[in-house]
């Protein structure tokens, strides 16, 4: 194979972290802003219930994180490691983060939908909290199990090309 | 910079990762210490340390009772809590910043997060493999779980290469969320410390830009950065798996 010019990896390895951690973020921060208004929606209507709700937003909110925190490991990963220089290598950095970006946008949201309508399931019967915040923490880690395969698709992708 | 894993001791032709295995029997001993500790002498009106031991063994109990039953659930206690201690101490032991120095001629390794080292995930997933696929086996006997892959029968040689690769994705799903959490914590935190430092190194430059107690205050970001991700995401992130692996075995042994 004929030698390629280190510069189109490095911009390779540039865009794609710069995609992967964008799209992450954009999926993380709309699913857990979408939760926090809904437990602010929730406190309005049970301010008695206000510490239940926090709690279950905050739960809520780590595991809806969970995508964002993967889009910036694979962001750290295309930027620090130095690749060698070859045509594959190219794509597969590209590729590497707009896995990892696409599918933290798609589940961030997901996740964040779980968790908003959880809180306001507590606010309207605090009752049944504890059932509906275990409920909620099934259904956020099931839906984000494809955020999980993408992140180790991208791992292969960095690590074994 | 670099990351770089911790050092493998090379015993018998096999490497094996000196830092993880004494880091998982230091959260073993303290686990077992503690609970010792806490039912030697069990009292109706609990003391301190009792009273911490039972609201988690309670929060559980309540949990696996609601999901399995009283019988089934009391059965399945042990094994769920055991495996939510051991993962939350492992993600919690490694905010205690101690380096590394010898007692003895004994080497005590850096305190890492055992769980940020993806041999760990390994054996705990092996383990949810036995506990999920070996109860489903007892209670459905081998051909009621050799059946149930099959499941619907109409769309049988449909459903078979589907269900397994739906029960693949269940063990893959639970222990890389874990890992990529945990790892992804440990990375991040390297990065603020790398970037803490080259702060104070260019101390000259940053103090005419931004004074002294400021400065001062962004030193503290990896101390947050490790406070967050040890106690906050590493406390959820032990209680997911944990309910996962509940959930995984209530599914599995639900009959018809």
């Amino acid at each position: 194979m004929e030698a390629l010019d280190p510069f189109y990896v490095k911009m390779a390895a540039y865009s794609g972290a710069a995609l992967c951690m964008g799209l992450g973020a954009v999926g993380a921060a709309l699913g857990e802003g979408y939760t926090a208004g809904h437990a602010a929606m929730g406190m309005n209507r049970q301010p008695a219930e206000s510490g239940n709700i926090l709690r279950n937003m905050l739960i809520g909110q780590a595991i809806a994180e969970t995508s964002g925190i993967f889009a910036l490991l694979v962001a750290i990963f295309l930027v620090l490691i130095s690749f060698t220089a070859a045509l594959p290598k190219v794509f597969g950095l590209l590729a590497a983060g707009l896995s990892t970006g696409f599918a933290g946008l798609g589940t961030g949201v997901g996740a964040g939908i779980v968790s908003a309508d959880a809180a306001s399931g507590i606010a309207r019967q605090p009752e049944a909290s504890s059932r509906v915040t275990l409920t909620m923490v099934i259904g956020q880690a099931v839906s984000q199990s494809t955020t999980v395969y993408a992140l180790l698709v991208s791992l292969i992708l960095i690590f074994a090309i | 910079m670099e990351i770089k894993p911790p050092l493998p001791v090379r015993v018998w032709g096999l490497d094996f990762n000196y830092a993880t295995i004494f880091m998982s029997l230091v959260v073993s001993f303290i686990l077992i210490i503690i609970f010792y500790l806490a039912t030697r002498r069990l009292k109706m009106v609990p003391g301190r340390l009792q009273a911490l031991v039972e609201i988690i063994v309670e929060f559980f109990d309540n949990i696996l009772t609601q999901t399995f039953g009283k019988e089934r659930g009391r059965r399945y206690l042990p094994v769920i809590g055991t495996l939510f201690l051991f993962i939350w101490l492992s993600n919690i032991i490694g905010i205690l910043p101690i380096p590394h120095f010898r007692i003895l001629g004994l080497p005590i390794p850096k305190f890492i997060s055992p769980t940020s080292d993806y041999n760990t995930e390994l054996a705990l997933v092996i383990l949810v493999l036995f506990l999920v696929h070996g109860s489903e086996m007892r209670i459905k006997r081998l051909w009621g779980y050799l059946k149930g892959y099959a499941q619907p029968y109409f769309l049988a040689p449909l459903m078979i290469p589907i269900n397994l690769f739906g029960r693949l994705g269940q063990l893959i799903s639970i222990h890389f969320r874990l890992f990529g959490n945990i790892f992804g914590g440990a990375v991040i935190l390297i990065i603020a410390l790398w970037g803490a430092r080259s702060l104070a190194i260019t101390s000259k430059f940053w103090y005419c830009l931004l004074g002294g107690p400021i400065q001062a205050f962004l030193l503290v970001i990896p101390i947050l950065i490790n406070g967050f991700f040890g106690l906050f995401i590493g406390t959820v992130q032990a209680f997911v798996f944990a309910i996962l692996a509940m959930s995984y075995t209530a599914v599995a042994i639900v009959e018809e």
